[in-house]
């Protein structure tokens, strides 16, 4: 066990210095015993690990000692946790900027894998998402994990948790989430964000009821924490789910909790809120009213630089669909279109296009335009919309009385629920 | 033939239908709470 992590210690040095097997290996050991090392086969003796060490200009001890915690570090690592914990971004960075040595090559595996875990957590707090997911993938821990004590550990599921959502593999987040509530205790600063996430991970795997349950807990934690905004948060999330079980009166209910924990300066949740207002006109089909609340929304994000622009102007769209005022459906159409960021949001916005010509009885665009909104949300596996956009292709087709090409396309989107409720990992 | 394609189709239709359990539009449930407190508050450079 301790080979292999001492393998990828050596192997992610070599790169991150740029230096390739040979040379490291050369004049030292055989190429296929040096392979070995790497991979954690063979354990390689002390000399020849210290020769390595001088070769890849780090201290002898990261290589030869990596089973020995150092006392100093560990108190190192206590204080990195407390400020991480707390969150405040400009101490940490100062701590950070004075330990920069000797937090740089810790020699101890369990110390350093540690070290990587706050590390990732300082990354989110700081909002750098895609350098704490690199950083996740490049010092993988299962193997290091096993060494941990209970508060490591707690750490260790914490940022899986985080790690695993934020990769859109929900089902792997909810199991490490869970796992971290077994242990915790109930003081525990992370308790009402796991509960939160684990809401939000079962919402996005079309679980309602049992995030409804989650949700409610989270909040009650947050409500004995008088955090406001974290309560709003839940509040909001109860609207969402309540609307997808129909049970809109219970959705409105949360919907005017929400409004009225908001503060003043509650921009982020007061946007969520217009936005999940404006969905709920929507589905009473009272367009004019869902029109004024998604602009509401989305005057609020772009005012404070929020994200979730896409979706709501998403929502605009559909409403639009259901308002007759070709200028301003096509000018959104042209917004919303500068604010396509992945290929899934592409596939979504063609789809809404499809619908236009649908209405305005331009079959022949309409159907090059699903066809090709059908093969992008395949190809990104965005299931819940190739659903809708599969379905509504098939009944088009059926009207046509194109009946085997309206089964087949009718199969997508049944392949499609499926994947909805049953496959969700897709790492 | 085509009667029993019809049929088909609007069985699998049906079943669709009954199963069709999640609406289409998204809500808006923003990104997890994956800060800590102090974190949420502070200016991010």
């Amino acid at each position: 066990m301790i080979f292999i992590n001492l393998g990828k210690r050596i192997k992610n040095i070599r790169e991150s210095k740029g230096l390739s097997q040979e040379a490291v290996f050369k004049g030292i050991v055989s190429n296929s015993h040096y392979s070995n090392i790497e991979t954690g086969r063979y354990k390689a003796a002390t000399e020849t690990l210290k020769l390595i060490a001088a070769r890849l200009g780090v201290p002898k001890d990261y290589l030869t000692s990596t089973n020995l915690d150092c006392c100093e570090i560990q108190s190192l690592l206590d204080e990195f946790e407390v400020l991480v914990g707390i969150g405040n971004i400009k101490d940490t960075k100062l701590f950070l900027k004075l330990n920069k040595e000797k937090l740089e090559y810790i020699q101890s595996l369990k110390q350093e894998a540690y070290y990587k875990l706050l590390y990732f957590l300082h990354l989110l707090n700081t909002n750098k998402y895609n350098e704490a997911l690199d950083l996740f993938v490049k010092y993988p821990m299962e193997d290091i994990q096993s060494m941990f004590d209970v508060k490591q550990k707690r750490i260790y599921l914490y940022a899986n948790g985080l790690y695993y959502y934020l990769n859109s593999s929900h089902k792997r987040s909810i199991a490490f989430f869970k796992e971290l509530l077994i242990i915790s205790d109930d003081t525990s600063i992370y308790k009402p964000k796991v509960l939160y996430n684990i809401a939000m991970s079962l919402y996005f795997t079309y679980k309602f009821s049992e995030s409804i349950d989650y949700a409610k807990e989270s909040k009650l934690q947050y409500l004995k924490l008088h955090e406001w905004e974290k309560v709003g948060d839940c509040y909001n999330l109860l609207v969402v789910l309540n609307r997808e079980i129909k049970n809109y009166s219970l959705a409105k209910t949360y919907l005017e909790k929400g409004f009225n924990i908001a503060k003043p300066d509650s921009f982020e949740l007061k946007a969520k809120l217009f936005h999940n207002a404006s969905l709920l006109y929507f589905d009473e089909q009272r367009y004019m009213k869902a029109l004024e609340k998604v602009d509401k929304s989305l005057n609020i994000k772009k005012e404070n630089f929020l994200p979730g622009t896409f979706v709501s102007l998403k929502l605009k769209l559909n409403i639009l669909l259901n308002i007759d005022d070709l200028s301003l459906i096509n000018k959104t159409f042209k917004i919303a279109y500068d604010f396509i960021d992945t290929e899934i949001q592409e596939g979504q916005y063609l789809y809404i296009k499809a619908k236009k010509h649908y209405f305005d009885g331009e079959l022949d665009i309409y159907e090059s335009n699903i066809q090709k909104v059908i093969k992008i949300l395949l190809r990104e596996k965005s299931w819940k919309e190739l659903r809708t956009a599969a379905e509504h292709y098939s009944l088009f087709l059926e009207k046509k009385k194109k009946y085997k090409k309206s089964l087949e396309i009718l199969k997508i989107s049944h392949f499609a629920m499926e994947n909805m409720f049953e496959g969700e990992d897709f790492l | 033939m085509k009667k029993n394609r019809v049929s088909i189709i609007l069985f699998v239709f049906a079943c669709l239908l009954f199963t069709s359990v999640v609406s289409a539009d998204e809500g808006d449930v923003g990104r997890p709470h994956d800060k800590n407190n102090e974190a949420e508050l502070q200016e991010i450079e």
